[in-house]
């Protein structure tokens, strides 16, 4: 299979190349130039999923285990069935939140996931509890 | 004339004034906006038209309706453009549109929040905006007849199950936004009273000018609410436009907003409170910015910056923890 230059140099070079030689020619239609920059930055958070997804996969799913239990399909081959593996422990996780109510394994572990998330979607955002 | 144009100026007519000009304003996604240029008696007068869109969203009042609660707070004394001229099927059939008093100023939030000329409108920003609020809050189910119910099971419980009903209108799970109503529920506030909420009463429908507030806008998502609807989803970190410094919709702090509030007439503000419904405003953005990319996953529309929100959930799923974790605000 032909990955080089991998998935997300390619959606780099994109980003890079709508904010730097498209966005500066849009000055006169600011909305135009804002939405180039949107899609430059859409491009950079897939290709910064696509470069962590297999570091957040390992952390997300095995805290997940620890708590609803493992599932074997998470071992899978195929991308998509460990995907659909991750989606159902987390409906097993929203089951169990709706039944027994907060706690604080289910709170540690969704306040982790969501810094490693914000951390690749918004790098800009801070993840302080104090901010 | 193009036949918008010739609809309005027939509408001005038939109301006894001359219609000079109209151009299209840019707005909301639930109603489409003119500026209305006119004259009454010879004088020169300037009106905004709001007309019903297409397509409203979710939750959101019919121009008609928004008629009705615009003349409720104006009575009541909030800082608000007069409504007059209601009209039926004026530039579709079966759309209502009615005009406001023109109020000059600027909303874009982040212009309000460092524009050099505004930097004293928005010192006394906090204080004018807690006054209006205190005067629309004394308006209740038994003060003023609007078309619509206050919420049978009190607003906590009912903002808690509307949370729930999109949560199940959506594919996927969100187990942040679940623990968080789980949470909620455990400790629902202590003061449930009903009374006319703005309900979407933040930075960007503040029409502010260089003298101060100049109007409150935008009361398509009214309804009887909480109170602490309007007090904390000024706060809800998204509408602080970056300046989380100053909670009060970047603009301000909380403490001299709850005194005003208070000394205006509105109830004691129980910090407490405020938490819990700001928890709740974090989470219905959170759900909101799903469904608004389901408006591109359905086909429904293209728009590029509705999917680019849909990704921006676990930013408010995160403030929703964050205020969890601290247990304070």
């Amino acid at each position: 299979m032909q990955n080089r230059p991998d998935a997300s140099t390619l959606l780099d070079a994109v980003a890079g190349f709508l904010m730097a030689e498209v966005a500066p020619k849009l000055e006169g239609d600011k909305a135009l130039q804002f939405r180039v920059m949107i899609a430059a930055n859409l491009a950079t958070v897939v290709s910064g999923e696509l470069r962590t997804e297999d570091d957040r996969f390992a952390a997300e799913s095995a805290r997940l285990s620890g708590i609803v239990g493992a599932n074997a399909t998470l071992q899978s081959p195929r991308r998509d069935e460990r995907l659909a593996a991750l989606t159902a422990m987390d409906a097993a996780l929203t089951a169990r939140i709706r039944a027994n109510g907060p706690d604080a394994a289910t709170f540690e572990h969704l306040w982790q996931t969501a810094k490693e998330t914000l951390k690749v979607v918004n790098p800009r955002f801070d993840v302080s509890e104090n901010p | 004339m193009d036949a918008r144009t010739e609809a309005i100026a027939a509408a001005v007519t038939a109301r006894g004034a001359t219609f000079v000009s109209s151009k299209p304003l840019y707005g909301g996604a639930c109603q489409e906006n003119f500026r209305v240029d006119l004259a009454v008696d010879g004088k020169p007068l300037t009106l905004a038209l709001r007309s019903d869109a297409v397509k409203g969203l979710p939750g959101s009042l019919k121009r008609s309706e928004e008629f009705e609660v615009v003349q409720a707070a104006v009575a009541a004394g909030v800082k608000t453009p007069a409504a007059r001229w209601l009209t039926a099927d004026l530039l579709r059939r079966g759309a209502h549109a009615y005009f406001l008093d023109w109020a000059p100023g600027e909303a874009i939030g982040r212009r309000v929040l460092r524009s050099p000329e505004l930097a004293d409108a928005r010192k006394q920003l906090p204080q004018t905006l807690a006054q209006s609020l205190a005067r629309l809050h004394q308006v209740t189910p038994k003060t003023a007849k609007l078309p619509f119910a206050a919420p049978a099971n009190g607003p906590a419980m009912h903002a808690l199950d509307d949370l729930r009903a999109m949560l199940g209108r959506l594919k996927g799970t969100f187990p942040a936004v679940e623990y968080a109503i789980a949470w909620l529920e455990k400790r629902l506030p202590h003061d449930d009273r009903t009374v006319l909420v703005h309900g979407d009463f933040r930075t960007g429908n503040f029409l502010v000018a260089p003298d101060g507030l100049a109007a409150i806008l935008d009361w398509e998502f009214a309804h009887y609410g909480s109170p602490y609807e309007d007090l904390s989803w000024i706060s809800v970190r998204d509408w602080r436009f970056g300046r989380l410094d100053l909670p009060i919709g970047g603009f301000g702090l909380r403490e001299p907003f709850y005194a005003a509030y208070e000394a205006a007439g509105g109830s004691k503000v129980d910090v407490n409170d405020v938490l819990w419904w700001e928890i709740v405003g974090n989470l219905r953005w959170a759900v909101g910015s799903v469904f608004q990319g389901e408006r591109v996953l359905s086909g429904e529309e293209t728009d590029l910056e509705l999917v680019a929100i849909a990704r921006r959930n676990v930013e408010m799923e995160f403030e929703a923890l964050r205020l969890i974790r601290r247990g304070a605000l």
